[in-house]
């Protein structure tokens, strides 16, 4: 699956000048120039390339690891202009997750599964970013009432939906129906910060 | 597009967005360790997981040495300032623990040893005490509270540290008891809670869980150990309080846990009862943020926790001046070595 160009990132194109890898003993301009794309790149998204990773199903962990792996490779690899990074990076984590489990004798995501990720980076661009778990933060904060409640028992304090609907004394039908739309507003209310941050 | 199968998706999106939110898996910022590898494998690479597992563990290192860094950096502040030669850096060169504890990490004894480029190693890792305050990562461990002069966390480490010197060379009284287990589980849950490092977290647990062999390992941890144990628990407090106030109560759970209440007998003996004391009090209210309900009841406790921290430094403070008053420890100006030209 070509994850490039995909998703619009909204990014810049990340350029490289396909010169010869810096050795070890010193490194020229060139060389320093893209140390420096690379460090803005790993700056920019790194959260993202490990967030995507965990959804697809790699533990904490290895998503570190398979990280780290994405941005070398893609240092490594960059010959001409990439128009999506983010897409790009996201192509790259997930090969090498795949690679990875195959050689672990592990199993590895379901095309359906990346499939339905991938789906889900392309329809909210910015699902994995920094600035969303930021503006989520916020979001949280400001939401009342027992729609906050049941964020919090469910996914903050990690109960059970039933044991959370007995703590709110409610069915849990009930408590399903109240988190649903806790959560429909938060993604609202998320979606109204990052444009409001976008548009500043 | 199977819609069950996105709808799982979207779940557990939030899930995962929540367990960061809540500290319980963070992405770690590794872009040092990229930066090292990528400058030093020609030709960038794949280096397989075993070398990204390995940059983990070094940039683990860094880290760890960024923190024994700032405990030279400080020490030799406490101290210098007294005329007193910088034993306690030298001590802390000779046995600092620090740099031994990526070592003792089993994870790392499976690793080959020997493949790892050479810039992967950090370079810091025999670096003259000099070159330490322009670690990169000794910021890190106490940027928490950049805004706070003085800062309460260098106050209490020099005063430490200071009562360590005066309690005489490779003093270890956590070594063979029990409370070194526990200081050394506390250790890791810290590096765990700070860089998600999920290998630092199952040795806490083991330390916790009284596995024999991790155990063994954990007890043969120096006081310094013990001492950046406290000190990342510290760190970890002020973070806390800094956090409240500015209305992020997310972190306060996975902070709290850190302080679990052990140890507190040890360090009684060791620094007195009002020591003990404070830092018992001071983890109790810990565990009253905890259980706050709102934000209102959370900023109650956080007075209670002020004044906790200022008894913890006022014990602190107290006991420095008791140790000051025995002059004899220290000798005379003609024989202290000359000031480190380097400071």
């Amino acid at each position: 699956m070509g994850a490039a160009g995909r998703t619009p990132s909204g990014d810049a194109g990340y350029a490289a000048g396909g010169a010869p890898r810096r050795g070890p003993a010193g490194a020229g301009p060139q060389e320093l120039q893209e140390l420096e794309e690379l460090e803005q790149l790993v700056r920019r998204h790194q959260g993202m390339v490990w967030r995507y990773l965990r959804l697809l199903g790699a533990d904490p962990d290895e998503a570190d690891d398979l990280m780290q792996e994405t941005f070398l490779r893609i240092g490594a690899a960059r010959r001409e202009p990439v128009a999506a990074p983010a897409a790009f990076l996201r192509g790259i984590a997930r090969n090498l997750l795949i690679a990875a489990r195959r050689a672990q004798r592990r199993r590895t995501p379901t095309r359906e599964w990346t499939a339905a990720v991938d789906e889900l980076a392309a329809d909210e661009p910015a699902a994995f970013d920094d600035a969303r778990m930021e503006a989520l933060r916020r979001c949280l904060l400001r939401l009342r009432g027992r729609g906050r409640r049941a964020v919090e028992l469910h996914h903050v304090d990690g109960l059970s939906y039933r044991s959370a609907a007995e703590r709110l004394g409610i069915g849990v039908h009930g408590f399903k129906t109240l988190l649903d739309r806790a959560r429909r507003a938060l993604r609202l209310c998320v979606r109204q910060h990052m444009e409001g941050d976008l548009e500043r | 597009m199977n819609q069950e199968t996105m709808e799982t998706a979207r779940l557990r999106k939030w899930d995962h967005d929540f367990d960061e939110l809540t500290g319980r898996a963070v992405p770690p910022d590794r872009l040092g360790a990229i930066l090292q590898r990528a400058a030093a494998a020609p030709g960038g690479g794949s280096a397989g997981g075993g070398a990204a597992r390995r940059s983990r563990l070094g940039a683990a290192a860094v880290m760890l040495l960024g923190l024994a860094a700032t405990v030279g950096v400080m020490a030799l502040e406490g101290t210098a300032v007294r005329g007193v030669a910088p034993a306690v850096q030298r001590h802390a060169g000779a046995q600092d623990p620090v740099r031994g504890a990526p070592v003792q990490d089993p994870q790392k004894g499976q690793e080959p040893q020997g493949q790892e480029p050479q810039g992967q190693e950090p370079p810091v890792a025999v670096e003259p005490p000099p070159a330490r305050p322009q670690e990169p990562a000794a910021p890190e461990v106490l940027a928490p509270q950049p805004a706070q002069p003085p800062n309460p966390l260098a106050e209490i480490l020099r005063l430490r540290e200071k009562l360590d010197e005066d309690a005489g060379e490779n003093a270890n009284p956590f070594a063979k008891a029990r409370g070194g287990a526990d200081d050394a589980a506390a250790l890791f849950a810290a590096l765990a809670a700070r860089d998600g490092e999920a290998r630092a977290a199952e040795m806490a647990a083991a330390a916790l869980g009284g596995q024999d062999p991790e155990r063994e390992k954990a007890q043969q941890l120096t006081a310094k150990q013990v001492l950046q144990a406290r000190l990342a628990r510290d760190a970890e407090a002020v973070a806390t309080l800094n956090q409240l106030l500015m209305g992020e109560k997310a972190k306060v759970v996975r902070a709290g846990d850190l302080f679990t209440g052990r140890g507190g007998q040890a360090w009684q003996t060791k620094f007195g009862e009002d020591y003990g004391k404070a830092v018992q009090r001071l983890q109790q209210e810990l565990l009253n943020l905890q259980r706050a309900e709102d934000a209102a009841a959370a900023r109650k406790v956080l007075d209670e926790m002020s004044l906790a921290l200022d008894a913890v430094r006022l014990a602190l403070w107290r006991k420095e001046q008791e140790a000051d008053k025995e002059p004899a420890k220290e000798p005379p100006a003609a024989q202290r070595p000359a000031q480190d030209p380097r400071r």
